[in-house]
């Protein structure tokens, strides 16, 4: 016998239910009033014509993940890929009936209305997977009846329209899992650091858990309740009549490894990763491409290997830019603070392919990418173009050329350590980063030549006609500097610098891919000029201001670089196979200081970089001599043939010789100038 | 048989010697000759005349000896014995004639040289002083006796005594000194009172008033006439002179002195050692070079690296003003041309030696490239020996006169360098002023060599 207060409850739940269905009905009659039905359709075809966003990836020539655009952290994962275990943990603790219902479970609806009715508010949603799909792409995220009628309404449309299959590789790819990342594909990346389809049970579990409340249950910020939360969907999942997919007990038994997610767009190439994504708005000319989510494939010609030594290379020597930064910054009369900044930028001189880029010493501090937006003085990492027009002059490294105290117009470079009045050959001059030479040479050959030459070795930027542009007086870019080496390193022949190789849509498409014929060579320098200055270059290494990778001469050729009052510091170089620049500076261009001085910041930078390469196999050939030239080791201050001396190459019909002019100088200056000097009887 | 002239003059007068007369300057300061034939000479009146006039001189010249070195020589005794009266007794005139021969004859082939301690300029003094002797024993002289070395410190008083002791008691033919100012003008007084030929080694010591003194110096004053001439020729209006501090600007002060107000000079000297000292020299005068009415000209008086450097300057700065570039000996160097530099091509300077392949054989020359240069070593030395050269030719050439002492000036001014083969061989060895005769030479740069103008 029932008692007549559960009588009394049960008459008042049936009048309750019989107004909610008369509400129904009656909000039923107002959408329809509405119009709503009629855009139905509309809506459904939503859903079926829905794309599931992907993050469109960039790669490296390899096939590396580099990095990823997107709206949303998505990674697109086809059913027939996401285990069964996460499968069935999903539809466990989310939707048990799914296969059964056709949209929409009456008895949950049923019990949410109930909860609404008892409580005023609703505390369970009662949602299939199908609702949830619906409200999460359809519909607003606003609580109310209304929304929860059309929710209903539309979720069977949607299985009339949509196979439980498709349905659920939405849910799967589609919703909300805590830390940015949205469907399983991201999920499984950000929290356990790998791909879907390797996910054990208990991580598939725990995957399940999050749908729920992703942030409630971040394994990241809230382990112990993620743990909670996957202890519950095991418990659903062995409950359940799904298959189990696995070993519930052993699931229960693993040690989950939550691993710390930093976006691949953070890690390896970061600056570059950015950069990419204008150069491939650019080559398919649309400057509005929305790259995010359209799951394009971007191969690159970026070297991970090759970014990784970058990226080391310039970690490693930050300190020294810290302390020199905070020793600027103690400066009570700036304004500002200034920011000590570091780029690496490197190339495959046969192909013109840039093979690594590190933009700025931390990408999370500063996204500036200093190798394509800095415009920075290239300083002394300038002279050899105009030193190539020397050579092709009839110069050779062992001729004098006289230092002389220039003032032109105001403009008066200084050389270090005062060699402000001395003669050098044109190969110390070089090795040794002096200044007036340079300008004088400029002089002598024509500003306009010099920028003409350096235009012709890809240099881009704009260098007014003056005489500063001589010694890197103007405005550049890394990858100026960078094309004046590779053609240097390409025995004079320039290509143009390229970082994308292929990019093909979802559907593998192709869209673009590089083809070297549109890249034709353009011979800047004769290969013998090249040879001529590479070797130069190379007693730069040897005997000149990169001394500190002496070392390295034999394969390597490089030039230091200081711009006016130390406010940039550089280093270029290059073997036979790679062109690595490097730079360092301040953002606020200050003064570095004596510290920027020659070799101080940027070679060490260089020196691991090149160091790690050539440890991981990068050939270390010696350049050959060309066939009409020949080398010959001479005096450095003199240009005289000698046993101990500085090895550079020579044209066949201009080698050096033993020089009366020489033996002056040097007379002249051991006995302090006097020379044919009368002064008897004074 | 020695004939005298005596002019009277005042004190101190000087005695210019000839065979058959001598010229005394008198007191007025002019030149006065008289005839002293050895008929005149027994005249008492002429006798008395000599004597009241050269032995004031001789006595002077006597003055730095001691007491003791007097007493070594008869005549100083007799000198200082002789009487105006004397003169009146045919016996005593003897006797002063014969003195006054000795005195004034000295036919030994000694050449002695006054010079000042080691130091300073050593290495070319010896220089000079091995060629000479090399010269004199390739003569057949001994130069252990016939080259005299005295080493005087640079005062007046210590060059005369030493000029004195060599003149009076040494009996040296000539003597060659005046490396410092107080050595030239001791030097200069003993050529005048004791008419013995003396050789000036200085570029601007004044010579005494008697023909006794020449200088044997490269001819800064020819070379100083050829630059002169060639700016006016080349237009030059405004010269613009750059010199190291301490340098020597007799060419230059010559070159002035020439150009009689036709050639406006401006000049500049900096410290060698810093360059900014040169750059400002050279700066403040750029806005004047490049405005000059007429071909600028820049006068560097500075080694070869010194004037690249600053034609790199001037050049590099004003690279549109035909600059007339010029200099003198120092210029000379393959380091002037090599590596050619555009700007130097057509600038000038003036030498006195022209192709090193005509030195006289006795002056050892390395062969280089080009004629026209020598190693850097040798350029320096062979200066010095050419001016030993020199010396040693005179010496020899008054030796071989076998005239009396005070006759070998006379005879090296009126002869002619044929006993010299690298000296003009037409000219005279000493010009009317008393400079030996030198070679002039000009060169112009032209590509990586220079050539002979």
């Amino acid at each position: 016998m029932t008692s007549p207060i559960r009588r009394t409850r049960a008459g008042f739940f049936t009048i309750i239910l019989g107004l909610s269905l008369a509400g129904i009905l009656a909000a039923a009659g107002y959408l329809w009033s509405e119009g709503v039905f009629e855009s139905e359709q509309e809506q459904i075809a939503k859903l079926t014509a829905a794309i599931i966003p992907d993050n469109s990836v960039v790669f490296d020539r390899s096939g590396n993940k580099i990095g990823e655009y997107y709206s949303f952290y998505h990674i697109h994962a086809p059913l027939d890929k996401i285990p069964k275990a996460m499968v069935n943990s999903l539809l466990a603790i989310e939707d048990r009936k799914f296969f059964e219902h056709e949209g929409v479970n009456w008895k949950s609806i049923g019990r949410a209305f109930l909860s609404v009715a008892t409580s005023g508010r609703m505390k369970q949603g009662g949602s299939t997977i199908t609702m949830q799909l619906v409200k999460n792409y359809l519909l607003t995220r606003e609580k109310k009846v209304s929304r929860k009628l059309r929710e209903i309404i539309l979720s069977y449309y949607v299985e009339k329209n949509l196979s439980k299959e498709r349905i659920l590789e939405l849910y799967l790819n589609t919703m909300y899992m805590g830390h940015g990342a949205y469907g399983v594909g991201a999920a499984s990346r950000v929290y356990f650091g790998k791909p879907v389809e390797q996910l054990t049970l208990a991580e598939c579990a725990l995957l399940a858990g999050l749908f729920q409340a992703p942030s409630l249950y971040d394994p990241h910020k809230n382990p112990s309740a993620a743990i909670k939360r996957q202890r519950i969907v095991l418990d659903a999942l062995e409950a359940s009549k799904l298959g189990l997919s696995g070993d519930v007990a052993a699931a229960r038994k693993q040690s989950l490894e939550f691993k710390p997610w930093t976006p691949v767009n953070e890690t390896v190439a970061p600056h570059f990763v950015s950069w990419i994504r204008t150069e491939v708005e650019r080559l398919l000319g649309d400057d509005e491409l929305m790259l995010n989510d359209k799951g394009y494939k971007i191969t690159t010609t970026l070297d991970k290997a090759f970014q990784e030594a970058a990226n080391r290379a310039v970690a490693d020597n930050t300190a020294p830019l810290l302390g020199l930064q905070e020793q600027i910054n103690k400066n009570p009369k700036r304004k500002q603070p200034e920011r000590v900044e570091s780029a690496l930028l490197a190339s495959d001189p046969k192909t013109g392919a840039i093979v690594a880029m590190v933009g700025g010493r931390n990408f999370r501090e500063s996204q500036f990418n200093r190798t394509i937006a800095a415009r920075r003085s290239p300083g002394s990492a300038f002279k050899p173009v105009v030193f190539t027009l020397a050579l092709e002059k009839g110069m050779t490294w062992a001729d004098l050329v006289f230092v002389s105290p220039i003032d032109v117009r105001g403009f008066r470079p200084k050389n270090h350590k005062g060699d402000d009045m001395t003669e050098v050959t044109l190969l110390k001059a070089l090795a040794k980063s002096m200044n007036t030479p340079v300008v004088s040479l400029a002089q002598k050959y024509g500003i306009k030549n010099v920028i003409e030459r350096a235009q012709s070795m890809g240099v881009k930027s704009e260098m007014p006609p003056e005489t500063g542009v001589a010694i890197g007086g103007f405005s550049s870019t890394m990858l100026d500097v960078d094309a004046i080496y590779r053609t240097l390193a390409n025995d004079g022949t320039r290509l143009e610098s390229y970082a994308v190789l292929k990019i093909e849509d979802r559907q593998g498409q192709v869209l673009y891919e590089y083809k070297s014929e549109s890249n034709p060579p353009i011979q800047a320098l004769a290969p013998e000029i090249a040879s001529l200055m590479r070797s130069g270059l190379q007693a730069v290494l040897t005997s000149g201001t990169g001394a500190a990778v002496a070392g390295m001469g034999s394969y390597a050729a490089g030039k230091t670089g200081t711009s006016d009052d130390s406010r940039d510091n550089w280093f270029a170089g290059f073997t036979r196979t790679i062109v690595a620049t490097t730079w360092v500076g301040g953002d606020g261009n200050s003064s570095l200081g004596d510290a920027a001085s020659g070799s101080a910041l940027a070679l060490p930078i260089w020196r691991q970089f090149m160091e790690t390469l050539v440890a991981n196999g990068l050939p270390t050939d010696p350049w050959p001599v060309p066939e009409n030239l020949t080398a010959v080791s001479i005096d450095l201050d003199y240009g005289v043939p000698a046993d101990i001396g500085v090895v550079a190459l020579f044209p066949k019909g201009r080698l050096p010789r033993k020089s009366q002019a020489a033996e002056d100088i040097r007379a002249l200056k051991q006995d302090n100038g006097s020379y044919r000097e009368l002064k008897l009887g004074n | 048989m020695l004939w005298l002239a005596i002019a009277v003059g005042a004190t101190g007068c000087a005695i210019i010697g000839t065979t058959s007369s001598i010229e005394i300057i008198n007191s007025s300061g002019s030149i006065e000759a008289i005839d002293l034939t050895p008929r005149h000479y027994r005249s008492i009146e002429h006798c008395e005349a000599a004597v009241a006039k050269i032995t004031p001189s001789l006595e002077a010249s006597l003055a730095p000896l001691t007491v003791e070195q007097r007493k070594l020589m008869k005549w100083p005794a007799l000198i200082a014995g002789f009487r105006i009266r004397d003169c009146r007794s045919f016996k005593k005139r003897g006797e002063i004639l014969s003195v006054f021969e000795d005195i004034f004859s000295a036919k030994t082939r000694r050449i002695a040289f006054i010079l000042p301690p080691a130091g300073g300029s050593e290495a070319a003094l010896q220089t000079i002083l091995d060629q000479v002797r090399s010269e004199f024993r390739r003569e057949g002289y001994n130069p252990d006796n016939a080259v005299l070395v005295r080493r005087v410190e640079r005062n007046r008083d210590d060059a005369l005594k030493a000029a004195a002791q060599l003149i009076h008691m040494d009996r040296v033919a000539m003597i060659v000194g005046g490396l410092s100012p107080e050595h030239a003008s001791a030097l200069s007084q003993m050529a005048d009172q004791t008419q013995t030929p003396v050789l000036l080694v200085s570029a601007n010591a004044p010579l005494g008033k008697t023909i006794q003194s020449m200088r044997v110096y490269p001819p800064l004053k020819r070379l100083a006439n050829r630059l002169v001439d060639t700016f006016k020729t080349q237009g030059v209006k405004d010269a613009f002179v750059f010199y190291p501090q301490n340098a020597n600007l007799e060419l230059f002060h010559l070159m002035r002195g020439l150009s009689n107000d036709r050639i406006n000079y401006s000049e500049r000297t900096y410290n060698p050692d810093k360059p900014e000292s040169i750059l400002s020299a050279v700066k403040s005068q750029l806005g004047r070079i490049g405005s000059a009415s007429g071909r600028p000209a820049v006068l560097i008086l500075d080694n070869f690296r010194m004037v690249r450097h600053i034609v790199n300057i001037i050049g590099t700065s004003l690279p549109s003003t035909p600059t007339l570039f010029a200099g003198n000996q120092q210029w000379r160097s393959p380091a002037l041309v090599v590596p050619r530099d555009d700007l130097l091509q057509g600038a000038i300077f003036v030498d006195f030696i022209g192709s090193y392949q005509n030195l006289p054989d006795r002056i050892e020359t390395p062969i280089t490239d080009s004629e026209y240069f020598t190693t850097a070593q040798a350029a320096s030395r062979i200066d010095y020996q050419i001016i030993g050269h020199r010396l040693a030719t005179l010496g020899v050439q008054a030796a071989r006169f076998g005239v009396n002492r005070h006759q070998i000036a006379k005879r090296l001014q009126s002869t002619r360098n044929s006993w010299d083969s690298y000296f003009p061989k037409t000219e005279l060895a000493f010009d009317v002023q008393r400079e030996s005769s030198w070679p002039v030479f000009m060169f112009e740069v032209s590509g990586e060599t220079i050539k002979e103008l």
